[in-house]
């Protein structure tokens, strides 16, 4: 089971790697907006539920439905049917119309869309990586990266376009580095048109302390980014901005 | 469930009730390298409404063991010992495709056992494309892919199921993909080699429903006039939108028409 909501069906395809079944966030870049809230399963149709023998919630007759037995109704789609089933019966899920209509119109141009993302990312990779105030940049593409080989081969088209670096003054220069920024929002989502960023160690992740943020792989000079399809030498301007507040945060707190 | 017929343990579908000897009894009989699978809607409606529903999956098929029957009339011969072994009378049968012709040689050669027929995206002769055959023979997967893309209208090539969210053509194809080798090639062969439909249709005197799709591009309605001179008894239902596989692209209108019968 693969979560591809950072790569959409756009820059990999899981069912084609071996995956029995895919989940998407919608909200994120699959409808690139960030204005409705959805999700996606999707069943591949080629897991044996029977064969492996550890699914008695689809191989064995479910009283609540009469005694249905999934596998033997419906074949193939016996894993998605009783998802949709049961969620439709038990909590009367329903999107509205307006949340569809939002995701469909995102999802006609999610090539494009995703083109422009990494394109992007990979130039605030670059910049980041030359940046005396930066530690650290996660990217999968990048040399020394412990998943380079492997994303080269699974993730050809790119890496998506969230990521994280690491910004030397910690704390201080995380919060100040996200208070400046004017052109990246400061929200906790990923996937929309715009750039966003977040300081997990003052957000998310407030409640850890410094050990348990290492233990997490967070770093209190953690950011993470998620790049947008603004013009890269606007986000790169407001990124050099911010990055001078933390400059300035970091020393101040070193005072 | 698992039944023994002529020493071969098969499975019929049955929406998980046993046979009640006082109800009426509907057989429904999938096309070529298919599976019960295909009437999940058909066969748990009819079980709600008061029918005893045995969903087959014909020998080599589904669950069922057993090789694939080479010809109509042998399965044909076989969905009697079906109904034997399970102790029934008489029943009426309703086929998909391949399933149509089994149920039309029933009919004919077993009129005593069948009370009435539904055939489902159906014509006699049924004869099946070289390009077909060949690659069902060599166990090509194109096989699949020229019968998914046929056997559907083209508007439902791009989504419009009725079950908002499943996709009609995926599970079509997954349920190509689970047939054994060379059954596809069996089915297809059968209804390619099955000459006498005509001939046995004009001996047909029970009810009859042809059940046909406006846009089918496998048994074209207009490949159908033979078949319906020849079933007199027959009343014809065209579906408009809807290709060959009538159970999912118009479940609904398929309930009614098959009322009209069963």
């Amino acid at each position: 089971m693969v979560d591809s909501t950072f790569t959409t069906p756009y820059l990999i395809k899981p069912f084609e790697l071996g995956a029995d079944i895919i989940q998407h966030s919608a909200t994120k870049f699959l409808s690139g907006h960030g204005i409705v809230i959805g999700g996606l399963l999707v069943d591949g149709g080629h897991f044996d539920w029977e064969a492996s023998g550890k699914f008695p919630t689809l191989t064995e007759p479910y009283e609540g439905f009469h005694n249905l037995i999934f596998t033997e109704e419906f074949g193939p789609t016996a894993f998605i049917q009783r998802a949709r089933k049961e969620g439709l019966r038990d909590f009367g899920a329903c999107m509205a119309p307006t949340s569809a209509f939002h995701i469909l119109q995102g999802i006609e141009t999610l090539s494009v869309r995703m083109n422009r993302h990494v394109d992007n990312t990979r130039e605030i990779v670059n910049f980041l990586m030359e940046h005396p105030q930066v530690d650290r940049v996660g990217y999968p593409e990048l040399e020394g990266h412990p998943d380079q080989s492997l994303a080269a081969t699974l993730l050809p088209k790119g890496c998506g376009a969230v990521f994280s670096f690491d910004l030397s003054g910690g704390r201080p220069a995380g919060i100040a580095f996200v208070d400046a920024l004017n052109v990246f929002s400061h929200l906790a989502n990923i996937g929309d048109a715009k750039s966003l960023v977040i300081h997990p160690a003052s957000t998310t992740h407030h409640r850890m302390d410094a050990e348990a943020l290492a233990a997490g792989g967070i770093g209190e000079g953690t950011i993470r980014l998620s790049i947008g399809l603004e013009d890269v030498k606007d986000l790169i301007a407001d990124l050099k901005q911010g990055l001078r507040a933390a400059g300035k945060a970091a020393g101040g707190s070193r005072s | 469930m698992m039944i023994t017929v002529n020493e071969q343990t098969v499975y019929c579908y049955t929406n998980s009730r046993d046979i009640d000897p006082a109800k009426p009894s509907i057989v429904f009989i999938h096309g070529s390298g298919m599976d019960h699978c295909v009437w999940t809607l058909a066969s748990r409606h009819f079980a709600r409404h008061g029918n005893n529903v045995i969903s087959l999956d014909l020998p080599g098929h589904g669950r069922s063991g057993g090789a694939p029957l080479a010809t109509i009339e042998a399965m044909a011969d076989w969905v009697i010992a079906v109904l034997d072994t399970l102790k029934i009378e008489q029943a009426a049968l309703v086929g998909h495709s391949l399933g149509s012709l089994i149920a039309l040689e029933s009919a004919a050669a077993h009129a005593s056992r069948i009370r009435a027929i539904a055939l489902v995206g159906t014509t006699s002769p049924m004869p099946v494309s070289d390009a077909i055959l060949d690659a069902a023979k060599a166990n090509d997967h194109s096989a699949f892919d020229m019968l998914t893309q046929w056997g559907f209208s083209k508007r439902h090539q791009f989504g419009g199921n009725r079950s908002s969210g499943i996709w009609m053509i995926g599970n079509t194809l997954r349920l190509y993909e689970q047939s054994r080798p060379d059954v596809l090639f069996h089915d297809m062969r059968a209804c390619n080699d099955y000459q006498s439909g005509i001939e046995q249709a004009s001996r047909v005197t029970c009810p009859a429903l042809l059940l046909l799709g406006a846009e089918d591009r496998l048994t074209p309605v207009r490949s159908t006039q033979a078949l319906q001179s020849a079933l007199t008894s027959a009343k014809v239902e065209v579906l408009p939108g809807s290709g060959h596989t009538i159970m999912v692209e118009s479940p609904n209108a398929m309930l009614d028409a098959l009322h009209q019968v069963l």
